[in-house]
């Protein structure tokens, strides 16, 4: 009996494991991509400013109807000529294909998404009069964050392997509040004065980001 | 063998091509001539789609208005290769960067205020978006070009930003090959 058991075992392990993975070969699963990305900051905390960002990402096609975005991205967002924020992103967000036949060549894909990143933000002002000490001075504050979000986005396949893609979120950072407000100084300057409050705040953000990403390979072997 | 050789269209997966010139931008929201030297490395992962990085070396602003000290830019780019029965390949781009910029210290036009004489003109790298529209033309191992990209950013220091938009212009000559030989 025990012999009988152990062949079974042998047996199963030996038809799991030899088992050759195949798929479909019009199926999208299996897909590694490499895209560069812009991205336009449309408004956070900091006013409806518009920032403009240069980054990154990969994705990995999990099955037809479901794909993954590795992303990162560095934006900088003028604050009405009187300061600056930065924003960096590392995160992944879920895409979710609806729609029947994706990522045909010469069509729009849309897609659903969500996801998470780690942040960072740094809100600088400019050189400003200070009442206090009657000096010029520069004020400085950051703070590292995770975000939460979600978005709607398109594909539109230029070849099979290549694709043009137009995506908003919207994200929601989860950490130490900091913001910043326009005021005026006792010359009548206007000058930016940045909040910062240990804690837990929310702070929404919303993004638009075009991107154009190859397929670099198919890591799923297909028949 | 040699005409045909020549006539033998090269615009192909696996085209790898490269170039250097000198080059000008012009900015979209102040009067100026930018002068850069400017490279790529391009690779053609398909027929009709490349991807490439390009460095733009800043070198000096020509008239009054030469606000900065430095602005280089590196790129990355994809473009699209529209189709044609010959050498002729025009071709439409995207692709973010990062400029390494920074303002000259005053006597410039532009900037006035109390703040401007404390500020000490640091370098900082703020990123761009770019779209790109060309035409090469291609031999089997030199082509041709000329291409506009439009430049969109601002150059963020401890004073007002300002406008990195501009319009750049470059031509001239590279090299190319391929590297995958043609099926037959």
């Amino acid at each position: 009996m025990k012999n009988i058991l152990t062949l079974m075992l042998v047996l199963f392990i030996g038809t799991a494991f030899g088992q050759e993975v195949t798929e479909k070969i019009n199926t999208h699963k299996g897909e590694f991509s490499w895209g560069i990305r812009s991205t336009g900051s449309m408004f956070s905390e900091s006013d409806n400013y518009f920032g403009i960002g240069a980054g990154f990402q990969v994705r990995y096609r999990v099955t037809d109807r479901l794909g993954s975005e590795w992303f990162a991205d560095w934006i900088t967002t003028d604050i009405g000529g009187l300061g600056q924020r930065i924003d960096a992103h590392i995160g992944v967000s879920a895409i979710i294909y609806p729609g029947k036949n994706p990522n045909q060549k010469g069509k729009f894909t849309p897609y659903v998404m969500g996801g998470f990143c780690g942040d960072y933000t740094k809100i600088t002002s400019n050189l400003s009069h200070n009442d206090l000490d009657d000096t010029h001075t520069q004020d400085s504050k950051d703070r590292w964050s995770f975000a939460t979000q979600l978005g709607l986005g398109t594909h539109y396949n230029i070849t099979e392997t290549f694709d043009i893609s137009l995506s908003t979120q919207y994200i929601m950072h989860f950490g130490a509040d900091i913001h910043s407000e326009i005021e005026t100084n006792d010359h009548g300057e206007e000058f930016l004065h940045i909040h910062h409050e240990d804690g837990s705040s929310l702070e929404g953000h919303w993004f638009l980001t075009l991107s154009a990403n190859i397929m670099l390979a198919d890591l799923v072997k297909k028949k | 063998m040699s005409m045909a050789q020549d006539n033998e269209r090269v615009i192909r997966k696996g085209l790898a091509a490269g170039k250097g010139t000198l080059a000008m931008g012009m900015p979209t929201d102040y009067e100026g001539t930018n002068m850069y030297v400017s490279g790529n490395l391009q690779y053609y992962f398909q027929d009709n789609i490349s991807y490439r990085g390009e460095v733009w070396f800043f070198l000096g602003s020509d008239g009054e208005k030469n606000l900065f000290k430095q602005n280089s830019t590196l790129f990355t780019n994809f473009n699209y290769h529209i189709r044609t029965k010959n050498n002729i390949d025009p071709y439409i781009g995207v692709g973010p960067g990062f400029s390494w910029t920074q303002l000259k210290e005053p006597d410039h036009i532009m900037i006035v205020g109390n703040e401007h004489g404390l500020s000490d003109y640091k370098a900082t790298i703020n990123p761009v978006a770019s779209l790109t529209a060309g035409i090469n033309y291609y031999t089997k191992w030199a082509h041709l070009f000329i291409e506009a990209k439009y430049v969109h950013g601002i150059h963020l220091s401890d004073i007002p930003a300002v406008s990195l938009n501009e319009l750049r212009i470059a031509f001239g000559f590279g090299w190319n090959i391929n590297t995958i030989k043609k099926k037959q």
